[in-house]
């Protein structure tokens, strides 16, 4: 006789991690083959993470942008056991827009976050190499409105001497947020300590106003001694985008005074 | 899954036995509380809040339960809550004796039935930090004012207090709506008096956030107590039902349906609520009169929304309450009462991970009779989770399925071979479970 707590089959609350990844021309030879690799590898950590958390039941999300985007899994964000990584290869443009609203569109109860009762803030982790070659601000002023995307830890990655650091700063919402080099070794071991960093912090309990930043996850980083301050721009000054005007997350933001979860 | 016609052909045979055997001294009162899990976490104390009464005569039954906002704002949320129950259980009891008492007795409870001025501003402009500042606002004048409506004074209406006068929308309408602006006003008064003996500290005047400003200047102190509330009054007629705010109050009834009859605010969605101290609580508090005579219930369930929550759809919550009827009816009082304190905590922390507070009015009798007509919903419940989960998860399993199956067959190495084999082997497994359980009958 199922009693209440056998009425529910997920035991876990779940952590969905997304990585959004720049694979545009620029980042053909050496940059995408360094992603790849640094992907392989973030997750196969990430999996013999995801066995020892008691916590937390972690799925893995992964969309590419260059002329367009797309879901490296069209069914949405797979356990983490289930996970292969499959190489991408670099070509085309730099359409941040396009992720964005893409984006948008899946994270949402509709659709890739369905069951998402009692479940973790998303982490959500960008990478670009360049300059957008769409209109990212007008994707970002919708997106902003997400609440599901404004409360998400997000960390940005800035590849190489041409990246935006500017666009990624205002995607993530805080220059501290913000890691960039030219280091693609570094960049693949960062990815591997953010994201594993990413979703220790993330499934441990949080009160509505020390809820996950980007900003703890680089600070914890460089007190790790990974990444130094020099990879922070702490100059940048974060472009608020909305079209919302409440729509900015602030300190004040009180997880039972929220509306439209969509 | 339709919960609304779960009958079963034994059932009916049975409703016109029940009807004419279920009386209210059948029914017996619950009620139950538990700390959230996330509470725990986070040190905040528990804000739920639930009670109930069983009149000594057997006349009526009456269930409360009520949600301390979790906004830091509402500062002293979980006392709102206890007395918005206190105050719910004080007037439905005398709101009950009014219609049931012997001629003397309804005469003495008048004094509730009053027409209150717009007791909304007297929480307000009360002293803030012990400044031994006089109470503002006069309330003494309240008492002892007859009620008007379009029957006359209550004076006049001998004879009217037939309870199944509430059956009629107006009366109802009326009688409800003077029941709850006194509930609402008594709050209110609760909560200035304990104003007045516990003036907002430093510390909690830190933690209300951008309200401090408006508390220190004594004005929205109604918000640092908000809370909402859901209230039952079951006696051999009539079912009464009011609501402010979240939270769900769930029926069985004898034909075996269950309905949620209390009227829902939209505006009450996922976390925000509609709350006792909003400005415009008198007029939004919601209500619903049950005629026992032609609708007999078996069990009335009053909850706070971290059972709600807990679940991705309200087919959770319609299972929830079931599963606790089919407990009453197979455990004696006592062991259901510890049942329910021991498996509160692991429920809060397994799903909304927030308080949960659950009453009921329930006739143990008649919910023994539906045992196997639960167990069998809540199989069926759980077979179409069960089925949901496969479903997801071999949506999840479907890409590197068809990656292993490639590679396999590109490579022809003898590992890639044996990797493909094993996760095709629970891909399977899982395939043929998803296709047994969608080869049953009555699946959703």
């Amino acid at each position: 006789m199922p009693t209440p707590q056998d009425l529910e089959p997920t035991p876990r609350r779940v952590l969905n991690i997304f990585y959004v990844l720049d694979t545009s021309g620029s980042m053909t030879g050496t940059p995408i083959a360094t992603l790849n690799r640094a992907m392989e590898e973030t997750v196969q950590v990430l999996q013999d993470q995801a066995v020892s958390n008691a916590d937390a039941q972690l799925k893995i999300g992964v969309l590419e942008f260059n002329s367009g985007c797309k879901w490296l899994q069209p069914n949405g964000p797979e356990d983490m056991e289930d996970f292969i990584w499959q190489d991408m290869s670099a070509g085309g443009l730099t359409d941040m827009g396009a992720a964005l609203t893409e984006l948008d569109d899946k994270l949402s109860r509709h659709a890739f976050l369905k069951s998402m009762t009692g479940a973790y803030l998303p982490v959500i982790i960008f990478m670009t190499d360049g300059f957008p070659t769409d209109d990212y601000k007008k994707a970002l002023a919708k997106i902003n409105e997400n609440k599901w995307f404004r409360r998400a830890a997000k960390i940005g990655f800035a590849i190489g001497d041409n990246a935006d650091t500017q666009m990624i700063a205002n995607i993530v919402g805080n220059s501290e947020a913000v890691i960039r080099t030219s280091d693609l070794e570094l960049f693949a071991r960062l990815l591997r300590f953010v994201s594993v960093t990413s979703s220790t912090l993330a499934s441990q309990s949080r009160t509505s106003t020390e809820a996950l930043t980007g900003a703890d996850i680089v600070k914890s980083a460089m007190e790790e001694g990974v990444i130094e301050e020099k990879d922070v721009d702490h100059n940048i000054k974060v472009e608020v985008t909305s079209n919302d005007a409440h729509a900015v997350a602030s300190e004040d933001d009180n997880w039972d005074d929220d509306s439209d979860w969509e | 899954m339709v919960w609304a016609e779960i009958i079963c052909t034994e059932i009916v045979s049975r409703i016109a036995v029940i009807r004419e055997k279920m009386k209210i001294t059948d029914f017996t009162t619950f009620h139950e509380v538990t700390q959230g899990y996330l509470h725990i976490t986070r040190q905040i104390g528990c804000e739920d809040y639930a009670d109930t009464w069983s009149d000594p005569s057997g006349q009526f039954h009456i269930a409360a339960t009520a949600d301390g906002h979790g906004d830091p704002t509402c500062v002293r949320s979980a006392r709102g809550a206890r007395f918005a129950v206190e105050v719910a259980l004080t007037c439905l009891q005398k709101f009950a004796r009014s219609y049931l008492g012997d001629g003397e007795e309804a005469q003495s409870v008048q004094e509730y039935r009053t027409e209150p001025d717009n007791q909304s501003a007297q929480v307000d402009n009360q002293p803030v930090q012990g400044d031994n500042q006089p109470v503002q606002g006069d309330r003494t004048g309240q008492k002892n004012r007859p009620v008007q409506d379009e029957q006359g004074t209550a004076d006049d209406r001998d004879g009217k207090n037939d309870i199944r006068n509430l059956l009629q929308p107006r009366t109802a309408g009326t009688e409800l709506k003077r029941l709850t602006d006194t509930m609402l006003m008594l709050w209110r008064m609760k909560c200035q008096d304990d104003l007045q003996e516990s003036p907002l500290t430093d510390e909690e005047l830190t933690a209300a956030g951008m309200y401090a400003d408006y508390y220190r200047r004594g004005s929205e102190l109604a918000h640092a107590y908000g809370t909402t509330l859901i209230a039952a009054l079951m006696t051999e007629q009539v079912l009464v039902l009011l609501q402010q705010g979240d939270g769900r109050c769930e029926v069985i009834f004898a034909d075996g349906t269950i309905d949620q009859p209390i009227p829902w605010d939209p505006r009450c969605h996922e976390n925000v609520t509609t709350s006792l101290s909003d400005p415009d609580a008198a007029e939004s508090f919601r209500h619903a009169v049950i005629d026992l005579s032609k609708d007999p219930v078996s069990a009335c369930f009053l909850g706070s929304d971290g059972v709600e929550d807990s679940f991705d759809g309200m087919d959770g919550t319609h299972a929830f309450y079931i599963s606790l009827a089919h407990e009453i009816g197979v455990m004696p009082r006592e062991e259901f009462q510890d049942y329910l304190h021991g498996m509160l905590p692991g429920f809060s922390r397994k799903g909304s991970g927030d308080d949960v507070s659950v009453a009921g009015i329930v006739c143990a009798e008649t919910l023994g009779q539906y045992r196997e007509n639960f167990e069998e919903i809540l199989q069926r419940y759980r077979t179409v989770k069960e089925t949901e989960e496969i479903r997801r998860k071999l949506n999840s399993m479907e890409r590197k399925h068809r990656i292993l199956k490639e590679r396999m067959e590109q490579t022809g190495k003898d590992t890639d071979a044996e990797a493909f084999r094993r996760y095709d082997e629970r891909y399977q497994e899982l395939e043929q479970r998803y296709n047994a359980l969608r080869g049953k009958p009555d699946h959703a």
